[in-house]
C-alpha cells in the first residue's frame, strides 16, 4: 500500500479484521504460535523466525481485470480479496494524517471518453487516461509556484488541526489488539512538496530559492514531528512508513548533498522520536534508484529500504553487502522478472535467498504487479517464494 | 576556441543562468550564460559557432557526467536552464535561417502513456546538443508521430514509455513510421526498456540516458 494513498475508512475496516487469532498454519515448533505481528518483530530484528511475514506491494488497477480472463475467480475484485486469495499477509496503519489538509475541493475540470482532467484537493491539476493504466497521473499544473502561493499550505500543515486525529480514538482498541504489525505513517518531506511544486521546480528550488525550499521542508517536518509526538504515546507501533517517491532511474531528483543538509536532520528527529517510543523500524516508500540517498537515510536513522526497485537501479543485495545490518530490506524482488519466465522468477528468488536468510529482509515484488504479468507467472512466484523463504499466509488457489 | 565560448560552456555545464542567479554560490555576481551569449553575438561570433563551441560543449559535458552517475538530475536541469537562457539570444537567427540546427529530433511519449519526466530530460539535452526538438508531448499516437516525421523531413524520432503495457505502442509506432518513411531512424528509451526490446521492435537504438540519445544523433548525422 502506498502511504500516500492511505484511506482512513479502508484502514478502519481492515483493523476490524486484524483482531484475529494467531497464525499457526505455516510453521512448526514453538514459533507456530506466534502472531504475524510477533513474526514481523522477530524478522525485522534479525531473529530466527520459522514463518516469515508474506508481504506484497499490490497490483495495478487493471491487473486483476486482466487476470479474470486467465482464471482469476470472480470474487477477487480488489487488493483485500486478492491478498485473501493469494495467501498474502498484511499490516495495519494508525489512521492519522501527517500531511497537508485540503486547500480546495476535488473537481473534475474536463472529461471525455478517454481522458479526465481534474484538480485535486491540494490544487494540483492532473490528467488520467481512463482507458489505460492509471498508475501515475500526468500532472499539468502545480499549486506552489512561489512564496505567495506557498502561504496557504502553511495553514494546511497546522499540526493542531483536529481532523488529523479524528479517527484515532475509534481505532485504538483494534490497533492495540491487532495481530498484524501496526505501522504509523511517517509523512513526506520531499515527495509531497514535489507533488505541490512539480518535478522540475522542486529539483531546482534549492538553488533558485534556497530559503523557500528550507521553509517548505521545515514546515512539513514540524507538522510530522508534532503529530507523531502526540500519537506515539497512544499506541505501540512496530514500524513507521513515510512516503517520498523522490527517485527515478537517474537517481534522486533532489541532490543528495541538499537532501543530507535539509531533509536528513528531520529524518533524524523522527527516528529518535520513534526509538524513544520503542519503534526501531523506520522506512519511507521511495521507488527508483535510491542508492545515492542510502547514506543519508542510514546516517539519519531511516534504516529500512522499501520497496528497493531493482529495475529502477536499486539493489537489495548490494545494499546488504555495503551496509550489513545497518539496513533492513522490504521488497527487492525485480517485478520485471514476473514478465519474463518461470526461470527468470526462480533466478531472481535464488539471487535474494542468501540475503533473506541473513534476516531483516521481507522479500516481495518491488512495486505493484503490472497488468501484463501472466497470472500463471505470479502464482509461480508466490509458490516458489513460499517454498524458498518459508513465508506465511494460506493461498486459496 | 574563443575564451568567451569557454566561459559560456562552463556556465552551461555548471547551471549559471545569469548574473542575478544565486547558483552556483562560487559564481555569485558573475555573468552567466544569458549575458555571455549576448556578449558573444555582440563580439561578432557566428550563432552556429556559439552553439557548437559554447552551448553544445557545456551540455555535452553535463550529459556525459549524468550518464556516468557523476551528477544528478538537478544539475542537468540547471544546465538546461542556462542553455535555454542562452538560446533565447540565438533563436532569432535559427528562425530566420541565418543559422542552422544539426538536425531535427521528433520526440514524444507513446500512446496510452502520460509520463513525461524522462522524455523532457532527453528533449532538454538534445536541444542543448544543437538539434531542433519537436516535442509532441504525451500519449502520442503512431499517426501523430508519422505526421511529424512527414512535416520534418530527415528527422530522427525518439519514443519514450514508462509503462510496460504501453511499450507495445512503441512497436506500432516504429512499424508505421519506418514503413511510411523508410530510412527514418528511431531511438527508444524509458525505465522498463532494454536493448533486447529495442532490437525486437526494430528500433535503431536504445539509450538508458539522455546523453545516449545525443550520441546516437551525432553518430547518425556524421
Amino acid at each position: 500500500m502506498d502511504v500516500e494513498e492511505f484511506e482512513a475508512d479502508a484502514l478502519i475496516a481492515k483493523l476490524k479484521a486484524a483482531r484475529t487469532g494467531r497464525n499457526d498454519t505455516n510453521g512448526g515448533g514453538t514459533q507456530a504460535a506466534l502472531t504475524l505481528r510477533e513474526r514481523f518483530r522477530r524478522a525485522m530484528f534479525f531473529q530466527e523466525v520459522a514463518v516469515r511475514p508474506n508481504f506484497e506491494f499490490g497490483y495495478w488497477e487493471t491487473t486483476l481485470k486482466r487476470w479474470r480472463d486467465q482464471g482469476l475467480p470472480e470474487h477477487v475484485v480488489d487488493e483485500a480479496s486478492a491478498y485473501e486469495y493469494f495467501g498474502i499477509e498484511n499490516w495495519v496503519m494508525v489512521p492519522v494524517n501527517l500531511g497537508p489538509t485540503a486547500v480546495c475541493e476535488h473537481k473534475v475540470l474536463e472529461e471525455d471518453e478517454e481522458h479526465q482532467v481534474y484538480r485535486d484537493s491540494m490544487g494540483c491539476v492532473a490528467e488520467i487516461n481512463k482507458k489505460g493504466d492509471k498508475s501515475i497521473p500526468h500532472f499539468l499544473d502545480f499549486p506552489i509556484k512561489d512564496r505567495a502561493s506557498w502561504e496557504p499550505f502553511k495553514k494546511a500543515l497546522d499540526p493542531d488541526d483536529p481532523s488529523r486525529y479524528e479517527r484515532i480514538e475509534e481505532a485504538l482498541p483494534d490497533l492495540a489488539a491487532a495481530t498484524m504489525p501496526v505501522g504509523v505513517p511517517g509523512g513526506s518531506l520531499a515527495g509531497t512538496p514535489r507533488n505541490l511544486c512539480g518535478f522540475e521546480r522542486i529539483a531546482v528550488l534549492p538553488y533558485e530559492d534556497p530559503d523557500l525550499f528550507r521553509e517548505i521542508v521545515d514546515t512539513f517536518g514540524h507538522c510530522i514531528v508534532t503529530v507523531l509526538e502526540r500519537v506515539l504515546p497512544l499506541i505501540q507501533v512496530d514500524f513507521c512508513m513515510g512516503w517520498e517517491d523522490i527517485c527515478f532511474n537517474g537517481g534522486p531528483i533532489i541532490h543528495p548533498a541538499v537532501y543530507s543538509e535539509v531533509i536528513g536532520p528531520w529524518y533524524r528527529r523522527i527516528a529518535d522520536l520513534l526509538v524513544r517510543h520503542g519503534c526501531c523500524v523506520y522506512t519511507t516508500d521511495t521507488d527508483g534508484n535510491i542508492m545515492p540517498l542510502v547514506d543519508v537515510f542510514v546516517d539519519n536513522g531511516l534504516n529500512t529500504m522499501f520497496p528497493v526497485e531493482v529495475h529502477g537501479g536499486s539493489d537489495p543485495c548490494a545494499l546488504r553487502e555495503k551496509y550489513g545490518r545497518r539496513v533492513r530490506l522490504w521488497g527487492g524482488f525485480d517485478k520485471m522478472a514476473l514478465l519474463k519466465s518461470r526461470q527468470a522468477i526462480d533466478d531472481e528468488l535464488d539471487r535474494l535467498l542468501p540475503y533473506v536468510e541473513q534476516g531483516a529482509f521481507l522479500p516481495g515484488v518491488d512495486h505493484r504487479v503490472q497488468a501484463d504479468v501472466p497470472l500463471d507467472h505470479y502464482k509461480h512466484y508466490l509458490d516458489r517464494k513460499r517454498e524458498l523463504f518459508h513465508v506465511g499466509g494460506e493461498p486459496k488457489y | 576556441m574563443a575564451e568567451i565560448l569557454e566561459q559560456l560552456a562552463m556556465c552551461i555545464e555548471r547551471g549559471k543562468v545569469n548574473a542575478s542567479s544565486p547558483y552556483p554560490p562560487d559564481l555569485k555576481g558573475q555573468e552567466g550564460a544569458d549575458e555571455l551569449c549576448k556578449k558573444a553575438l555582440d563580439d561578432g561570433l557566428a550563432p552556429n559557432d556559439i552553439l557548437a563551441n559554447g552551448l553544445v560543449v557545456g551540455m555535452n559535458a553535463i550529459g556525459r557526467k549524468f550518464s556516468k552517475n557523476e551528477v544528478f538530475v538537478p544539475d542537468v536541469l540547471m544546465a538546461a536552464k542556462a542553455m535555454t537562457a542562452a538560446m533565447e539570444h540565438l533563436r532569432p537567427f535559427f528562425d530566420s535561417g541565418e543559422a542552422t540546427f544539426k538536425g531535427t529530433f521528433v520526440v514524444g511519449t507513446v500512446q496510452g502513456d502520460l509520463h513525461d519526466i524522462g522524455k523532457n530530460l532527453v528533449a532538454m539535452v538534445v536541444e542543448g546538443g544543437g538539434y531542433k526538438v519537436v516535442d509532441l508531448g504525451v500519449d502520442v499516437s503512431p499517426e501523430k508521430f508519422l505526421d511529424a516525421v512527414k512535416g520534418n523531413p530527415g528527422a530522427t524520432v525518439g519514443l519514450s514509455a514508462l509503462l510496460t503495457t504501453t511499450m507495445v505502442n512503441m512497436e506500432k509506432t516504429v512499424s508505421l513510421v519506418k514503413e511510411a518513411v523508410p530510412g527514418t531512424k528511431v531511438i527508444v528509451g524509458g525505465a522498463p526498456l532494454t536493448q533486447e526490446f529495442a532490437d525486437k521492435i526494430g528500433a535503431d537504438a536504445y539509450s538508458p540516458d539522455p546523453q545516449g540519445a545525443l550520441d546516437f544523433l551525432a553518430a547518425a548525422s556524421a
